[in-house]
Formats: structure tokens, sequence, C-alpha cells
């Protein structure tokens, strides 16, 4: 019973999660490529020249942000990489009640012995696959650039210094433009936090989004409810980390929970915050590290799935107009 | 099948060995009410109508045994299966047909059948069943792919003979076409109840008699159906009794067998004459005038008749329609203590 209602929820849906998964995994392999196509030390002075408003939505060290590793992490805070994964919630989420309902092939799926409780997890497990499969893809995209592409670094002359055994670079000549393979400069495997923290995120978008579907007859109304609600909490977020009182209206949106390339950075550059939900960070200031974050917002999405059965199983259907 | 009666104004039947059972039923919207007091049964084997015109309350009483809906009050059960709290286990002896079947729209015409044989368990909750299980509720214990591939080879049959190509997309088809394939997905199991929402809706006449057909070999194979219409000749062709909805309420059953062989019988008779011998009482459209809708042979009938005195005797066989308007009427007048509506019990 569970094989045929996968098997017609993979039918309708396989080219839209194709599509997305590919959409994803270019845009990291991009990510890795545009990365590649400008040296650290441009970079840097790029990132001297941002405003103090700027710098303090950014809350990684621009310490890390300057190296290969720091700029291809930024890439799993990019809008592009929300949006797809925001397409693919939504319209899997809303989908589950309200778009069965409003196409009106809830009520064929329901006369068949199938509870209400299996007719909205096992479309969900799906829906979850994805999000976990759009996960993994940004680590695969990521991984494809990494291994695929070669950056232009700039290496200026050197004097080597005998018996001392350093160099020290000669500032005024001309710099010479190597050709460096990626994975000398950028090890994949340290973006596993940022693709964890993405998959977490698309758990609560999605429950979010079954939220709206259970309580609605009507798919556009749960698209536009659960869209509204994404966009508000992301300005919210804006909103607390550039105006400090309002810090606290950063507990009201869920993508404060969302900070991929601040955990690649922490696990990077700590070891103690690979396993552990809290670590010693800078200055000896007890930190929660990526996994803290992840369980809330697991937590957050699991709490709104169950509450979306629950709606779900005792209200009425109505019939399709 | 025993007999039924009117009580204040719900049609209460007495028989608890019936595949549905339904009891004082309610359904309210707010203060809108789609469903009063309705009480009625259905026995296994036996196709079933529900008549009314739009806004009747027939859809709201199938959503309410189809589990959809939750009764305000009163109870219904497929089974013994209670509709609400035990839906699944009373899906499982039953299929249905919406009136304007949806199916996933990006899915060719064999997917939603494949989908629509595998997704039946191969036994229908027997093992659970409680110990008034009526008959025609079978249990299969046949294993999982062959009674999967069995319920597909005949849903493609059926599809064959409703003329469906089967490679199509569901996007791609007609209302009608996709009305077949809803036809065969539903009808490929062989659950013990069919509801079937008005099927007819969108069927050319040759499909439609198609389907009668069908509904003919369900109810050869013991098949309990329950059938909506608004097509009165359709209802009249297969259904072994009716029921006719109107406001919310049921206002009537009649027994088709009963029907075919009554008629409306008119004439005149001498001023200050009774008719005591029979239940059925006539209506007096002028002192010496009478209307009379018969349930009972002719033959029993016209001797006493004769013997008043009846004059200008006009016979008209009994339709459907007239039974239809009937109850509707009453309904309409609204006076249920007046209401000489014709009840199975008055009849036998």
């Amino acid at each position: 019973m569970i094989i045929p209602l996968l098997r017609k929820t993979w039918l309708e849906t396989r080219w839209l999660l194709g599509g997305c998964m590919v959409l994803m995994c270019f845009f990291f392999w991009l990510r890795v490529w545009l990365v590649s196509r400008l040296d650290s030390g441009r970079f840097q002075q790029i990132l001297e020249l941002l405003p103090n408003q700027i710098r303090s939505l950014v809350r990684v060290d621009f310490s890390f942000i300057v190296t290969h590793t720091g700029r291809v992490s930024i890439g799993f805070e990019e809008p592009m990489v929300l949006l797809i994964m925001a397409i693919w919630c939504i319209s899997r989420g809303s989908d589950l009640v309200s778009g069965e309902l409003s196409r009106g092939t809830m009520e064929m799926l329901l006369a068949q012995p199938v509870s209400r409780r299996r007719a909205f997890f096992v479309p969900l497990l799906y829906a979850l696959s994805g999000v976990a499969l759009l996960a993994m893809v940004s680590l695969l995209g990521t991984w494809l650039g990494v291994a695929t592409i070669q950056a232009n670094e700039a290496y200026y002359p050197a004097i080597r210094i005998p018996f001392v055994g350093t160099s020290i670079p000669i500032p005024f000549a001309k710099p010479i433009e190597m050709r460096v393979p990626m994975f000398e400069l950028v090890d994949w495997w340290a973006f596993w936090p940022g693709a964890v923290n993405l998959f977490s995120l698309g758990v609560t978008m999605l429950g979010l989004a079954t939220v709206f579907s259970a309580y609605d007859r009507f798919r556009w109304r749960a698209i536009g409810g659960a869209a509204i609600t994404l966009i508000l909490m992301s300005i919210v977020k804006v909103v607390s980390m550039s105006y400090g009182p309002l810090g606290w209206l950063g507990w009201f949106s869920i993508f404060s929970a969302f900070e991929p390339a601040l955990f690649i950075s922490q696990t990077s550059t700590n070891p103690a915050a690979m396993w552990s939900f809290y670590f010693l960070g800078k200055g000896d200031v007890l930190t929660f590290s990526h996994w803290t974050y992840n369980l809330l917002l697991l937590a957050i999405g699991a709490g709104l799935i169950w509450h979306a059965s629950r709606v779900f199983e005792r209200r009425d259907l109505p019939a399709p107009l | 099948m025993e007999g039924s009666r009117v009580v204040g104004q719900s049609a209460v039947e007495t028989d608890d060995q019936s595949l549905i059972q339904v009891e004082a039923l309610s359904k309210t919207y707010g203060s809108f009410t789609a469903l009063d007091q309705c009480s009625l049964q259905v026995p296994a084997g036996e196709i079933f109508g529900l008549l009314g015109p739009n806004g009747a309350g027939k859809t709201t009483l199938m959503r309410c045994l189809l589990g959809f809906v939750r009764p305000t009050s009163g109870r219904a059960r497929i089974g013994g299966f209670d509709c609400w709290s035990q839906r699944t286990e009373a899906h499982a002896l039953l299929t249905y047909m919406p009136a304007q079947p949806q199916l996933p729209r990006l899915l060719r015409a064999r997917d939603v059948l494949r989908f629509f044989a595998d997704v039946r368990p191969p036994e229908p909750a027997a093992s659970r069943r409680s110990e008034s299980q009526p008959q025609g509720s079978t249990a299969r214990t046949t294993s999982v792919p062959s009674e999967a591939a069995r319920r597909f080879e005949r849903a493609c049959r059926l599809a064959d003979r409703l003329q469906l190509d089967l490679s199509r997309w569901v996007a791609l088809m007609s209302t009608g076409m996709r009305q077949k394939l809803a036809i065969a997905a539903t009808l490929c199991s062989e659950a013990p109840l069919v509801f079937l929402d008005e099927p007819t809706a969108n069927l050319d006449p040759d499909v439609r008699s198609q389907l009668l057909q069908e509904l003919e070999f369900l109810r050869a194979n013991g098949t309990t159906v329950v059938f909506s219409s608004h097509v009165l000749s359709e209802i009249e062709q297969v259904c072994d009794r009716v029921a006719v909805l109107a406001k919310g309420k049921l206002v009537g059953i009649s027994e088709m067998r009963q029907l075919q062989q009554g008629s409306v019988i008119t004439g005149r008779l001498p001023m200050g004459t009774t008719w005591e011998s029979h239940d059925e009482k006539m209506e007096w459209t002028a002192p010496d005038r009478f209307k009379w809708h018969s349930y009972r042979p002719l033959e029993e009938v016209l001797p006493g008749l004769l013997a008043l005195g009846v004059r200008d005797l006009k016979i008209e066989t009994l339709g459907l329609l007239d039974v239809y308007h009937r109850h509707l009427a009453y309904q309409v007048s609204d006076d249920a203590s007046d209401r000489p509506m014709q009840t199975e019990s008055d009849r036998t």
C-alpha cells in the first residue's frame, strides 16, 4: 500500500524533483567556479570596502570568508539555494492536503482503504527524501566543482633567505598567475555542516507548508500563506541582525537558526564544534554548535508536521468545487 | 429486508443484518442543516438509489458514509464499522466514484489503473470484522501481487470495453474519458460495496448503457451499489430501492418492484363512498373525483372499485417520477402529520 502511494507521488513530481536537483547541483558548481575566478587577495579588498551595516549582517569571521572554503560556504546562504529549497518544500507541503483537495483527487484516494495518516505521511516521507536529496546535491555540486575546476591564484615572487628557511614576497614585483586545482585549496567534505543545516531548514519549511495545507482547501492559499510567512521571517532576521535593540526578534524567525557558513567555519576551525552541542568559542565563550541549531529546526519542523497531521485526520473533507 | 415505518420526519427501518446502517444521521454546517435525522439500511446485494433535487443532502449522506465528513449526530456503519472512527476498515469494503472524478493529471491512464489496483490490501480487514458482519464481504486470502495483478487486468479489460486509450496522459483526456477511466479504476476492485455519485453525468449514450450493464453484472455478483443520479430512467432501470431526500431529510423509500406494479388510478365514485378495504389512501380532488396511487396489482384493486360503481376510470402506470414528485410535494407542504406518504409497511 505504501509502494503504490510512493510510486504515484514519484510519477507526479519527478520532473520537479529532477529540476530542483539539477539546478541546485549546477548552482553549487557555478559557485565554486565563481570562487575560482577571483583570487583571495582581490576578494579581501572587496570585503574591506563593505560598510559596517553590511558587515553586521555577516556572522562569520572575515578571515574565514576570504579563504576559498569560506567563499564557497557562503553559497549555502545564497537566495538561489533558499529559493530552490523553498520551491520544493512549499510545492510538496501545500500539495499534501490542500493540493489534493483543490484538484479533487483526494476523494478517490481516501475512498480506498488508505488511512488519512498514511495518505499524509507517505507523500510527506517522499517530500522529506527530496529535501535530503537536495541537501546532498548541494554537496555533490560542490564536489563536482572542486574536482573539475582550477583556480586562478596570484603568487608574488619571493626571495628565499638562505639558512633561515623562509621566503619574503617582493611587493613591487609583478604577481605570477598560476592555475591551481580547487581540490588543493578546498576540502569539499568541510561543507557537510552546511548541507545538514540546509536539510534542517528544509524540514522546517516543509512543516510550515503542511500546516497551511492541512487547514485549507485551496492550494494557492496554502502556497501564499507559507511563502508570505517565510518572507516575513527572512525580513525579521535581517531586522534583528542589523538593529541591536530588536535582536530579540530573531527568536521569531527560523532563519536565525540557518547559518551554514558560520557552522562550516566553526567545524573547520574548531574540531570541538564537530560532534558536540556546544563548545568554547572565541574568548572561551560557551557557544552552541550547529547540532543545537539543527535540532531546534528539526524539532520545529516535526512539531509542525505532527500538528498538520492531527488537523488533517480530524477535519471534514469538503466536496471539490 | 423487513419493513420500514415513518417516525417523525425520518424513515427508520428495522433490520440489523444490513451492509449499510444509518441511524438518525445529521450533519450541520453552522446554522445550515445539510442532513437531518436520516435513517436507513441497505442490505447486501441491493442496488440502492438516492434521489433528490440539488442540495437535498445526497452527496452529504454519501460523504458521511465514506468518512469524509464527521456527522454532527447519529451514526453510520458499513459492515459493522463506524464510518468515521473506523473509516479505514470500512473503506476496505467499498469503492467510490465521485460525481466529477478527478484523477492524478500527471499520470498516464495505465498508471492510474495500476495505482488503484495496487493500493488496496489483499485482505479487507476480514480478521478484524465484527460479529455482525453481513454477507457480501468475503475474506480474501490471496497474495498481494496476484490479487493486484488480477485487479489491474480487470481494469484494463473494462477500459478496453469503454474504448479508453491507456497510453494517454490524464491531463490530455476529455471529461468523458476521465469519467470512463474513473469507472474502470472504481470497478476494478471486488469491493462488496460500490458508491456511485452521478456516474453517467458526462458519458455518451453507448457508454452509459455499458455502465448500466456493468451494474447489472455487479448485482449478479452480489455487490451492493449505492447509486445517486438525477436521471430517473436509470434509477428505474437498475435500482432495487430508491430513497428520496429533500432539504436534508429522507422523505421516503420506495421499492422498485412494487413501483413497477403500481398505478395511478383516477375516476369518479358516487358521493359519500368511502374506501376502507385498504390502507392506501385516496386523494379526493373533488367531492366525487379521486386520484389514487396504488402499489397493488390491478387485478386486486379493480374488482373492489367496480363494485363501488366507479366511472370515468383512467389507469396510468406508476412511474418513479410520480413517486418522486409526491415525496417532494409532501416535503414542501412541511406537514408531517398529514403526510399520506406510502411506506413499505403501508404497502405490505
